[in-house]
């Protein structure tokens, strides 16, 4: 993922040539590419990017290979869903939030559980870096409610990923508390002295903002859509 | 699309009685969900992290930018203030788990069962190379979701097996926290005299007390 390119400029413009990627097209050549995104778009839509906001189908499209200009694509999708564009308007940020500020990446790591699916099996466990709001750390499976099941979680991720962030902050849950004696263990490890208070922070949920914040934008993406999903359609069959 | 209420999904699942633990439609509900789920939600997370995030004219505060570039690459002077893991001790304390499995949903007798019921109807189903299903395939008129015909199938199949008097394992939630011993760890010398002296501290007037009100206010929501 951090992998390290050298290029020179005149070498990025011919690859950038030879994928398609111009800065001027002519104008049938534009309609004609417009023509070719609306396609993926409407694939898309149809399944659950539908509750992606603009940037994250921009981000998603660029995943997919398809170069097109923001602006450009952002006309295409108020033609093609105005009323998913008109519904996402009341979803706008209207909730006056502080300032959080984080001193650097691995400072923090914001960890919760998200169990609005847990009625049907499936629990998910989280951490994003608070500074760079990075999830470095997911994971989703039938049990995310035990201090056993979250000490594991949290030791294979460390061992996928390598380092060690300097302070976890969580709630008060009772799953939490082996991966909180693990984790300054491991501080201890690298600094005798290393103090219990600096390493691990319990808190309040609600001021656990940056992981419960990223909850709200997944459960818009994705869970809601699955929740709904399973309780009208799987269910209502019979 | 409307957010349905827990409550009115318990009263829907309490007055058809189609909900009730190790039963048929929560081996299906795993057996079919848990891989789409998975994928959607890792997905997700990684589109997340690919993102830009927009600098917003009234809170300063907030870092714009990409998620994976700023965490692996913060813009100067920010500093990383992650460590390398210490990897004997990560050792050691993977050791005292390594009994929990925590990608298994269904025990493998489980999984294999219901592999089979979808292997022997692998036409129907429109099974893929890889045994799973494609759950954007659409199918019938009027048009049905694949995934949910073949969840309907394998709970009835399901049904049908249990009622003839077998038995299926769950998997077992790793419970028993209490009972857990943690690897000894070799304590630091401590001089008690300095300690209570308090220059083991970074204060030299005596111990530090960390304002534990100020700790909880890392964010104000």
């Amino acid at each position: 993922m951090t992998t390290t390119i050298c290029l020179s400029v005149v070498s990025l413009i011919r690859l950038r040539l030879a994928l398609g990627m111009r800065r001027r097209y002519d104008t049938s050549v534009m309609l004609q590419h417009n023509q070719q995104v609306r396609a993926v778009l409407e694939r898309e839509l149809r399944g659950h990017s539908a509750l992606y906001g603009r940037r994250l189908t921009y981000t998603r499209l660029k995943q997919l290979g398809v170069p097109v200009a923001r602006n450009r694509m952002y006309e295409l999708i108020r033609e093609i869903d105005p009323e998913g564009v008109a519904s996402r308007q009341f979803g706008q940020q209207n909730i006056v939030r502080g300032d959080y500020t984080v001193a650097g990446p691995n400072r923090i790591l914001s960890v919760d559980g998200h169990h609005k699916l847990s009625l049907y099996g499936f629990e998910v466990y989280a951490g994003i870096d608070a500074y760079s709001r990075y999830i470095t750390w997911i994971h989703v499976g039938i049990s995310t409610r035990t201090a056993i099941a979250v000490l594991r979680l949290y030791l294979d991720h460390l061992k996928e990923h390598g380092t060690l962030p300097y302070t976890i902050r969580s709630d008060r849950g009772t799953e939490t508390h082996m991966m909180a004696n693990a984790h300054c263990q491991l501080h201890q490890e690298l600094n005798p002295n290393a103090a219990w208070n600096d390493h691990y922070w319990y808190g309040t949920s609600t001021a656990n903002q940056r992981i419960e914040s990223w909850w709200r934008h997944m459960s818009k993406g994705q869970t809601i859509v699955w929740k709904v999903y399973i309780a009208d359609k799987v269910y209502g069959y019979d | 699309m409307t957010l349905i209420s827990d409550q009115r999904y318990f009263d829907g699942l309490a007055s058809t009685g189609l909900w009730s633990g190790n039963t048929a439609d929560t081996i299906a509900l795993l057996f079919v969900y848990m891989p789409i789920i998975r994928q959607e939600i890792y997905g997700y997370a990684d589109l997340w992290n690919a993102h830009a995030i927009r600098r917003q004219a009234g809170r300063p505060a907030v870092v714009p930018g990409k998620p994976v570039v700023l965490y692996f690459h913060p813009p100067a002077p920010t500093a990383d203030y992650g460590s390398v893991v210490p990897e004997n001790r990560l050792q050691q304390l993977l050791q005292t788990v390594e009994a929990y499995e925590p990608n298994e949903y269904l025990p493998t007798a489980t999984m294999q069962f219901c592999q089979n019921i979808f292997d022997s109807h692998a036409l129907e189903l429109q099974i893929q190379d890889d045994g799973g299903l494609d759950y954007t395939i659409v199918i019938g008129e009027p048009p049905v979701f694949l995934h949910q015909v073949a969840y309907i199938f394998l709970r009835d199949s399901l049904s049908q097996h249990l009622a003839d008097g077998n038995e299926l394992p769950m998997s077992e939630i790793p419970r028993g926290a209490y009972n857990w011993v943690p690897p000894p760890v070799a304590l630091p010398d401590v001089d008690l005299q300095e300690f209570e002296a308090g220059s083991i501290y970074n204060g030299s007037d005596g111990p530090e007390y960390i304002d534990w009100d100020d700790r909880y206010l890392d964010g104000a929501d």
